[in-house]
């Protein structure tokens, strides 16, 4: 026996109530007789008659009454009687927890509510040796959810999540319940969702909810400087907003737009049934780090009506070429704001588009156009320089001091290993010479800057002195500083990493107020809004929007029971009796029992 | 015991109008005409004091032929059956009865237990009172009223020929229910005022101990023509359970803690028919008619019904 509503056991409070209500009814009053003639026999015969006599009669009225609210209340706790079945059954259930399951279906239920009890009807129904995975997708952030766990601790688990305001790809939940099937060949998958989901496994049964919804939603968000990369922050902006209308009747809204907090724009947005319309703004957003879009109203989905862009300093974006170099690849990678793409071969530029640097180890690009190169031991020519065979040399020396790229490094003592002896370009250079010859230098062909390393670092002790990684980091700075100045506004996905460096001391806060320390070089945000990474006392504000055309549109679909899944592992349905009485009927039979059982007490009927 | 006559409203001139609305909302015209058709009966001689329209038992008088008798001498030869004489060669001397008008004694029970009941048993009362003394007057008899409350009445004039319908009303309508039932003390003073045989009828809800039967063994021994109308109310026919209460005497005021349920209106169910009862037995010992009626029971239905039933009209 165990109950699907505990809090059905609530109205149980209401028989206390009727019985209060009865004894109310028999207060003594008042009420004139012609004469007591005849009534001073009746009342000595009371008088004289028996303890048990002269006790109140039990009200027949109030057994009925009390028997009701017993029935309502245990038809609001919805008890089930089980029965157990032959076998241990395995249960997976794939949970989406997208953001278009937090909208609001036309019975004020939303999408997520509507699942969950579905599930909990079908937990209750599992026996304490039936096991149960729950896997959601996105899983939360902040929790592990364990495995293998009976039907109350999976009946536990699933009231305690709650849904993420990420986007998820149908693709996503197939894949994760064909994962699901494939860990327990023989367990029954049920996916509830409302996407439109194919590819499900073979026996999995689909839990669709949702319903047509009353929706619009801010879709895409973006804002450039008007007039090229390199214009300076206070310049005009072209803000785009595309505005997406889901529900089956035409919509209009205004749209606001924000720049830190101070509203800048606004515009009214008419939507025919499920139609789109961009929306651009001209404006000067000065020094404003954050932009806010926003839809006045309310409707079916709340993530979806706020999306927030922010400006952050640029990421420098490395791309590696050749052959594998431990050491330079930690040396690199390490450095704080630095995204390390490896390219398969060498590209067609030297430096593709949409990087700043490019390293090549033991590798030459095809041709030098444009960008920042490095060169490591490329054992080809490298535009005008050509490498000569190796020579053994001695101890390095620095030639440029004051150079940039030579800040804070010291190799004396280092032994660098061989070096070519290089035919050198014009123009080149020369920072650190071992033996008089070159081992690393600059010089420019055209629009490209070139740095050469004759010193490969897995051959020498370089890469285990700390010159090593003050070298690389010189070599990113300088690459940094220059990309500084194409910053623009950006929003990353709920659930997407944000990595923000191993060094520590970072902290989050988010957009409540709360602020937590991020472990681990990353955080993974569930919630849209605009949260700031606090670094000592920098702030950078992270803009975290929805911005899924697939999660604003989700259609979903009528709410329908899965195909028994536990009736197809061929077991025995352990449901035996399950009262299923709307809860709304129970509560209104009930209110009309307490308000009949006041009349009656205030009237004495 | 208080004597109105003297200053009974129905004789001032001034009070007509008001008599005349009265006499409308105790006894509606509609239903005077119904009552014409109906007469008084009486079951014992009763003694008219003057001449009237009823044939009495006494001899004499000139127009209602009685009986023949054989001549004795010194008999009025005008009497003589000459027809009689010519068939039969035998004097015979016709007789006549003397036509009397009957005192018709309506006494109503005006005490606080009289005004409870919905409807009011008063009213009722007074009703019944008012439609047998209009029987009464066009009876040609002449018909007396007497309010009582505790020990005091209030005793009209004798009325006789139907307009004084007016000045019956006009002396029913003010009383209001007050005081204790003391049916005792308004049957000895009628004893004491009336000493003609006559009939009387006895308004009350009887809810009174011993007096009545009392004061009724009194008349009755004197030969009185005597009824009882024993009015009550539904609600004390058939009281409802009302749980706990405070049961207060409407005449007293004292009170009485009881659980009115249904045990306790069974009780009372055998006390109310044990009451009735008995007073049936006294009045079939006594020769008097008991006649019981609820006042929510139509008006008409009781007069054209139940008193003809119980043979007090016809």
């Amino acid at each position: 026996m165990s109950i699907l509503h505990p809090l059905g056991v609530l109205a149980l409070a209401a028989v206390p109530v009727l019985v209060a209500l009865s004894l109310w009814r028999w207060r003594r009053r008042e009420a004139v007789v012609s004469s007591l003639l005849l009534w001073r026999e009746v009342a000595a015969a009371w008088r004289q008659a028996p303890h048990a006599r002269r006790r109140r009669h039990a009200d027949p009225l109030l057994l009925v009454r009390v028997a009701v609210a017993l029935v309502l209340a245990g038809a609001l706790c919805a008890p089930v009687w089980l029965r157990p079945s032959p076998r241990a059954r395995r249960l997976a259930i794939v949970l989406d927890r997208s953001a278009s399951m937090a909208a609001l279906r036309p019975d004020g239920k939303s999408r997520w509510r509507a699942c969950r009890d579905e599930l909990l009807k079908l937990l209750v129904r599992l026996d304490a040796a039936d096991r149960v995975d729950i896997v959601a997708v996105p899983p939360p952030a902040n929790r592990t959810i364990p495995s293998e766990l009976d039907g109350q601790a999976a009946a536990s688990v699933l009231l305690s999540l709650e849904p993420s305001e990420a986007p998820v790809a149908p693709r996503e939940l197939a894949r994760a319940a064909t994962d699901a099937a494939s860990r327990h060949p023989g367990a029954s998958v049920v996916v509830a969702t409302d996407a439109p989901i194919e590819g499900l496994p073979p026996g999995a049964s689909l839990l669709a909810t949702g319903a047509p919804l009353d929706n619009l939603g801010i879709t895409a968000f973006a804002a450039r400087p008007v007039g090229g990369a390199s214009v300076p922050r206070e310049a005009q902006h072209e803000v785009l907003v595309t505005v997406a209308n889901a529900s089956a009747r035409p919509a209009s809204t205004t749209l606001v737009l924000l720049a830190d907090t101070r509203e800048v724009a606004r515009r009214s947005v008419s939507l025919p049934p499920g139609g789109r319309e961009p929306v651009i703004f001209d404006v000067r957003l000065a020094a404003a780090s954050a932009l806010e879009a926003r839809l006045i109203g309310t409707d079916g989905l709340g993530a979806d009506d706020r999306a927030w862009l922010a400006r952050s300093a640029r990421r420098t974006r490395i791309a590696w070429v050749g052959d594998e170099s431990y050491f330079l690849r930690r040396a690199l990678a390490v450095q704080e704001g630095v995204e390390l793409v490896d390219l398969p071969g060498p590209p067609a530029e030297a430096v593709p588009r949409g990087f700043d640097l490019a390293v090549y180890h033991r590798a030459v690009p095809r041709a030098l156009t444009r960008g920042s190169v490095v060169a490591v031991a490329p054992g080809a020519a490298v535009g005008g320089l050509r490498p000569g065979p190796p020579v053994a040399v001695g101890p390095a020396s620095l030639t440029a001091p004051n150079d940039p790229l030579l800040a804070a490094v010291r190799l004396d003592g280092v032994a660098l290993g061989s070096v070519p002896r290089p035919v050198l370009p014009a123009g080149f250079t020369t920072l650190v010479a071992v033996g008089g010859v070159p081992a690393i230098g600059r010089w420019r062909e055209g629009e490209a800057r070139l740095l050469y390393v004759g010193a490969d670092p897995a051959a020498g002790d370089w890469a285990l002195h700390p010159s090593f990684p003050i070298f690389w980091a010189n070599v990113v700075a300088a690459t940094a500083e220059r990309g500084m100045e194409s910053a623009g506004f950006a929003s990353v996905r709920p659930g997407e990493l944000v990595p923000v460096g191993t060094n520590g001391g970072v902290a989050v806060e988010e957009p409540g107020g709360a602020r937590r320390p991020v472990a681990g070089g990353a955080f993974r945000p569930e919630r849209t809004g605009l949260y700031r990474l606090v670094r000592g006392k920098v702030s950078q504000p992270i803009a975290v929007s929805l911005l899924s055309e697939g999660e604003t549109l989700a259609p979903g679909a009528e709410a329908r029971p899965a195909s028994d899944p536990l009736g197809a592992q061929g077991e025995t349905v352990g449901l035996a009796i399950a009262w299923r009485l709307e809860g709304w009927l129970a509560l209104l039979t009930l209110a009309l029992v307490l308000i009949h059982a006041c009349l009656a007490a205030k009237l004495r009927v | 015991m208080r004597d109105t006559q003297s200053r009974n409203p129905a004789r001032a001139p001034s009070n007509q109008q008001s008599a005349i609305s009265n006499q409308q909302s105790l006894l509606a015209p509609d239903f005077l005409r119904k009552l014409d058709l109906l007469e008084i009966l009486f079951k014992r001689n009763v003694v008219g004091r003057r001449e009237g329209d009823r044939p009495g038992h006494q001899r004499g008088g000139r127009t209602e032929f009685a009986d023949h008798r054989e001549y004795s001498p010194g008999d009025d030869l005008r009497y003589l059956d000459w027809n009689i004489y010519g068939r039969t060669d035998r004097l015979f001397i016709k007789e006549f009865t003397k036509q009397e008008a009957a005192l018709v004694c309506v006494l109503v029970d005006a005490s606080a237990s009289m005004g409870t009941g919905e409807p009011e048993k008063l009213f009722y009362a007074k009703r019944l009172a008012a439609a047998l003394a209009y029987l009464a007057l066009i009876g040609g008899n002449e018909a007396q009223l007497a309010i009582f409350a505790g020990a005091e009445a209030a005793w009209s004039p004798r009325y006789a020929g139907r307009p004084d319908i007016q000045a019956i009303a006009a002396f029913l309508e003010p009383p209001e229910p007050a005081g204790t039932t003391d049916l005792f003390a308004p049957l000895r003073a009628f004893r004491e005022r009336v000493h003609v045989r006559s009939l009387v009828v006895l308004i009350s809800d009887l809810l009174e101990e011993g007096g009545g039967q009392r004061g009724l063994r009194l008349l009755a021994s004197q030969r009185y023509d005597l009824s009882v109308l024993h009015v009550l109310s539904p609600q004390e026919l058939r009281p409802p359970a009302v749980g706990p209460a405070l049961l207060r005497d409407a005449e007293t005021g004292r009170g009485e803690n009881l659980v009115v349920d249904a045990d306790a209106l069974r009780l009372y169910a055998d006390r109310l028919n044990a009451f009735c009862e008995g007073w049936r037995a006294f009045c079939q010992r006594h020769d008097v008619r008991y006649l019981q009626a609820s006042s929510a029971t139509p008006f008409e239905d009781c007069i054209l019904t139940y008193l003809r039933r119980g043979g007090l009209v016809r």
